[in-house]
C-alpha cells in the first residue's frame, strides 16, 4: 500500500478485525471499541473537538493495529486524541506521576537511600490508603525501585574493550527498576563479542508522556533521544534495547507521531534494534556464539503485545530454544491486560486483571515456576496475576553462557 | 541467510491454509502476516460455488464446474483437486474439534438475519435451513439490547421463505449487559463471548426454557460462541430439546471468529512460524528463481529466505492487487502479469452494481497454470518456486458466484502442494 496513505483514517474499511481482536472491548462493554474510537472519531474532528468519552479505556496495546489489514495507525490515533484533550484539560497528579517514571527516579538516585524509602514509603503509602486517594491501584505492588541505577553499574562494570560496539538504550524499567537485566544484557553482548556503550544524556523514550497525554513533553525526548541516537549511528554504533514498549516507541511510534517534524527518524530506525532482534540476526549470518551451557528447566514464554506489533515476530523465543536442556512453550494467551501504566490506575485495576485472566489462567494451569517475558511492566502484572517468577529472556542466555565456563 | 522450506505471504484465509498443508507434511513454514485477513467479514462459512453463470440459477459446484470459463482456478485445478481440498479442510476442522460439514455435490442453504436464504458449501452444523423447514414451531431469539438484530425482520421474511404455515414466537433473553448501555451497543459479539462461558450458557437455556416447548426450532442469531467449539450449541440443544440453527449476521461475525481460532491453533500446532505485522514490500529475484522477500515498514527491514514462496496477499482491499492511475492494475511485490478484462476504465465495471453479470474488475488478477504457479500470457511460468492463491488470482468474482472462500481454500492447498515440490 502506498506510504503516503499510511495515516489516512479513510484507509479504514471497517472490516471489524480489529474490533474483535481488542482486549479492551473483550473485558468491558463500555468501550466504543478501537474502530470507533480510532479511524471513526478521527474522521468526525472536523465536526466535533471533545474526544470520544470512552477514549480513556483504551490502553494503547496495539492488538488493533496487529489485527487491522490496512495499515491504519488506530492506537496511535487514539494517543492523539488523548493528547489534543490535555490541550485544553488538566492532568492529575497520578497521571502526571505515571507519565514520568524517569523523574521519580533521577530524584531518587540523588538522595541517600531514596529508593529504599521510596520502596517503603510505597509499602506504607498502601497500607495507610495513600495510593488509593492518589488515583493509583493499591491492590497491586508497584514497581520497586532497585538501590543501584544501571548506568552507575555499568561504569562500575570493567568490560574488555572490543572492537564490535553497540550503545544500549536501557528505557526507566532498567535503569531504575531491574538494572541486573541490564548486566545480564551487557554480560550477554560481551559474550558475543561486543562492548556495551551507553549515553547518559538519553531519556524516557517517551511511551508513558503518550498514554497519559503529555505529547509535547514527548516531542521532546523524542527529539532530544533521536539527536543522539544519530550521533551513535554516525560512529557505527547499533542502538539495542531490551524493553519491547522502549524499542517500538525508537522505531515506530516516533514515526508515526512524529514524522516530519523530528529529522532523521526513518534513517534511524534503520539502526534501533530489539537486543534479541540483533542477535538472530547475527545468528543468520553464523556469528552468534552458540558456546550455549545448559539449562534444564521448563519455561514458558510470553509474547507482549509491543513486541508482536514491531513485525520481527519472537526473536526471544528463536534464541531460548538454542540453549541445550531449555524446554519452554510460547503461551500465546493474549495481552497481560497492563500496558505499561494502564493498569496501575486506580480505576483500570480490575479491567486490567479481567484482560489478563486468560494468561494467568494459562500460566496456572501450565504448571511452571518461571515466566519468560521481554517487557518490563508484563513481567509485574505476571507475577502478581499467577504468583510465578517472571524472568527477562537476557537474564536466562546470561546463566547459560554462564554454565558453559 | 538460513532459509526455510517455505515462506507464506499473508495471513488471510489462504495464507494460513496453506501454510497448514505445508507444515502438516513436516516442511518448516513462515508465515508472514499483515493484518488478520477478512475472516471477521467473511463469516465463517466456506461458500464453494453457488451461482456459476447468472444469479438466477444455483448450482452446486459439481454440477457446473465444466462450464466455468478456462481462466477460472476450478478449471484450472480440476474436480479431483478441489475434493482433495474439501477433505483437507473437512479434516482439519475435525481434528481442531470443530468439524465442519459440506461437500462438491451440493449446496447447503443457510439462514440470514434478515430471513433470506444463502447457499454455501461447508459449514458449521449449528448453521442449517433445513431444520425450519421440518419444525411446525420457529423460535427466533433476541437479546436485550442487541442492536445488529431484528427479529422482527426476520420473522417477517421467513414468512415468505419458509412459509405461512408455521407458527413463529419471539423470545427474548437478557444477557445482563447493563454497563453497555451508554457505552458501545451491544454487538454479536458481545452475546457470542457471553455464550463461550459457563454461565453464559446455562442463563440464556434457562430463560429460554421459560417459553420454549421441545420439539421445535430455533433460530438464533450468529451468537452461540467466538471459539472453534459446539458446547454452547450442544448445550442449547440438549437443554430445550429442539433444533437449532443459527443465522448469519453483519459483521464482526463470531463464526468467522471460531473459524480464526481454528485456523491460527492448527497453524500454531504443526509448527507454522507466524511473524504479525509484517509487510512484504520487495523480493529478491534472480533467473526466474526467488531467493528471499523483503518485509519492511518505519525505514526497516528483515529478509526471508526460502525454498519456496506462496504469495497470498489477497485482493485489492488487502494491497494484493493495486490500481495504479494510468488503469494500471499491479501485483506490487513480485510485478506479476495481470489478467485484465479491458483496457478501458469505464469497462471494469457494470453500469448497474447488483448485475446479473460478474464484474470485469473482479475478474482480474494473477493468471496461473494449474499449479498454482504464475504464468505470463503464453502460459510460460514466470517464477519457478512462487505460487498464488485466493484473491490474487484471476477469472472469478468471489462476490458473484459466491465462491470465496472455495476458492482460496482450493487454490491454497494446489498452491502448498506445489510448492512442496520445488
Amino acid at each position: 500500500m502506498d506510504e503516503t496513505k499510511i495515516n489516512l483514517p479513510d484507509c479504514c474499511i471497517s472490516c471489524t478485525a480489529c474490533i474483535t481482536a481488542c482486549p479492551v472491548t473483550a473485558a468491558t462493554h463500555k468501550f466504543r471499541g478501537p474502530k470507533m474510537v480510532g479511524p471513526v472519531q478521527s474522521r468526525l474532528h472536523f465536526a466535533d473537538d471533545e474526544m470520544d468519552s470512552t477514549l480513556y479505556l483504551c490502553s494503547n496495546c496495539k492488538n488493533c493495529d496487529i489485527a487491522c489489514p490496512s495499515s491504519v495507525p488506530i492506537s496511535t490515533m487514539n494517543m492523539l486524541a488523548r493528547a489534543k484533550y490535555y490541550e485544553t484539560h488538566k492532568h492529575t497528579q497520578r497521571d502526571a506521576i505515571l507519565g514520568h517514571p524517569e523523574k521519580m527516579g533521577w530524584l531518587l538516585e540523588r538522595m541517600p537511600l531514596g529508593a529504599f524509602f521510596a520502596n517503603v514509603g510505597a509499602s506504607i503509602g498502601t497500607s495507610l490508603g495513600m495510593v488509593k486517594a492518589m488515583g493509583l491501584a493499591d491492590e497491586r505492588p508497584l514497581p520497586q525501585f532497585a538501590s543501584e541505577t544501571f548506568g552507575s553499574m555499568l561504569k562500575r562494570k570493567k568490560q574488555a574493550v572490543l572492537d564490535k560496539k553497540v550503545v544500549f538504550f536501557p528505557g526507566c524499567v532498567i535503569n531504575y527498576n531491574e538494572p541486573q537485566v541490564g548486566m545480564d544484557f551487557v554480560e550477554v553482548m560481551n559474550q558475543n563479542g561486543y562492548e556495551v556503550l551507553t549515553e547518559d544524556d538519553f531519556v524516557c523514550c517517551g511511551s508513558p508522556l503518550v498514554t497519559t497525554g503529555y505529547m509535547a513533553e514527548a516531542k521532546r525526548n523524542a527529539t532530544k533521544n533521536s539527536h543522539l541516537i544519530k550521533q551513535c549511528i554516525d560512529k557505527g554504533y547499533p542502538i539495542l534495547t531490551i524493553c519491547t514498549s522502549c524499542s517500538l516507541m525508537l522505531v515506530q511510534e516516533y514515526h508515526e507521531l512524529f514524522q516530519d517534524e523530528i529529522p532523521d527518524l526513518e534513517e534511524n530506525a534503520k539502526h534501533i534494534f530489539d537486543a534479541s532482534e540483533f542477535l538472530m540476526d547475527i545468528a543468520q549470518q553464523d556469528q552468534l556464539n552458540t558456546n550455549f551451557g545448559e539449562v534444564n528447566h521448563k519455561f514458558i514464554y510470553h509474547a507482549p503485545c509491543h513486541l508482536r506489533a514491531q513485525g520481527i515476530g519472537l526473536p526471544s523465543l528463536e534464541l531460548l530454544r538454542l540453549v541445550p536442556g531449555l524446554q519452554i512453550d510460547d503461551i500465546d494467551a493474549g495481552c497481560c491486560g497492563i500496558s505499561g501504566n494502564y493498569g496501575y490506575k486506580a480505576e483500570n485495576y480490575e479491567r486490567s486483571m479481567k484482560i489478563g485472566k486468560n494468561l494467568v489462567n494459562a500460566v496456572k494451569e501450565s504448571c511452571v515456576d518461571t515466566v519468560l517475558t521481554d517487557c518490563g511492566t508484563c513481567r509485574n502484572q505476571i507475577s502478581h496475576g499467577a504468583q510465578v517468577k517472571v524472568k527477562h529472556p537476557m537474564t536466562i542466555l546470561a546463566e547459560s553462557y554462564k554454565n558453559k565456563q | 541467510m538460513k532459509a526455510c522450506d517455505v515462506v507464506v505471504i499473508g495471513g488471510g484465509i489462504s495464507g494460513i491454509l496453506a501454510a497448514i498443508a505445508a507444515a502438516k507434511k513436516g516442511k518448516s513454514v513462515t508465515m508472514l502476516r499483515y493484518g488478520y485477513g477478512a475472516f471477521e467479514i467473511g463469516g465463517g462459512l466456506i461458500d464453494l460455488m453457488a451461482y456459476p453463470n447468472n444469479k438466477k440459477e444455483s448450482s452446486s459446484l459439481k454440477n457446473c464446474i465444466n462450464t466455468l470459463p478456462n481462466d477460472h482456478p476450478y478449471s484450472k485445478l480440476g474436480l479431483q483437486r478441489v475434493e482433495a481440498a474439501v477433505e483437507f479442510l473437512l479434516e482439519l476442522t475435525k481434528e481442531e474439534g470443530y468439524a465442519y460439514e459440506g461437500s462438491v455435490d451440493e449446496l447447503h442453504w443457510v439462514p440470514t438475519a434478515v430471513g433470506t436464504m444463502k447457499p454455501t458449501g461447508l459449514y458449521p452444523k449449528s448453521f442449517d435451513a433445513q431444520v425450519l423447514k421440518k419444525a411446525d414451531t420457529i423460535y427466533l431469539v433476541d437479546f436485550k439490547g442487541l442492536k445488529d438484530y431484528y427479529a422482527k425482520l426476520t420473522e417477517k421474511m421467513l414468512n415468505k421463505t419458509i412459509g405461512k404455515d408455521k407458527k413463529y414466537e419471539i423470545v427474548t433473553v437478557d444477557p445482563r449487559m447493563e454497563d453497555a448501555i451508554g457505552g458501545r451497543d451491544i454487538m454479536i459479539m458481545d452475546i457470542a463471548r457471553w455464550l463461550d462461558t459457563k454461565e453464559g450458557q446455562k442463563d440464556c437455556a434457562n430463560q429460554l426454557q421459560a417459553f420454549v416447548k421441545p420439539g421445535a426450532a430455533i433460530v438464533f442469531p450468529q451468537v452461540l460462541g467466538t471459539m472453534p467449539s459446539y458446547d454452547a450449541y450442544d448445550k442449547m440443544k440438549s437443554e430445550l430439546q429442539c433444533d437449532i440453527t443459527e443465522a448469519l449476521c453483519i459483521p464482526p461475525s463470531a463464526a468467522g471468529m471460531r473459524l480464526s481460532r481454528l485456523l491460527h491453533n492448527a497453524a500454531r500446532k504443526h509448527g507454522v512460524k507466524i511473524i504479525e505485522k509484517a509487510r512484504v514490500n520487495s523480493a529478491v529475484i534472480t533467473d526466474g528463481v526467488c531467493g528471499a522477500v523483503v518485509v519492511s515498514g518505519g525505514g526497516k527491514e528483515h529478509t526471508y529466505a526460502a525454498k519456496s514462496f506462496i504469495l497470498v496477499t489477497g485482493g485489492y482491499y488487502s494491497g494484493g492487487l493495486e490500481v495504479l492511475d494510468n488503469n494500471k492494475i499491479i501485483e506490487p511485490i513480485f510485478n506479476l502479469p495481470i489478467k485484465i478484462m479491458s483496457q478501458k476504465e469505464d469497462e471494469w465495471a457494470n453500469v448497474e452494481l447488483f448485475s446479473n453479470q460478474k464484474q470485469p474488475f473482479s475478474l482480474a488478477g494473477v493468471m496461473v497454470n494449474h499449479e498454482m504457479c504464475p504464468v505470463n500470457e503464453k502460459g510460460e511460468k514466470v517464477l519457478k518456486n512462487v505460487f498464488t492463491a485466493g484473491r490474487n488470482l484471476c477469472g472469478y468474482d468471489f462476490c458473484f458466484e459466491k465462491s470465496g472462500n472455495g476458492v482460496a481454500l482450493a487454490s491454497a492447498y494446489q498452491a502448498a502442494a506445489s510448492a512442496m515440490e520445488v
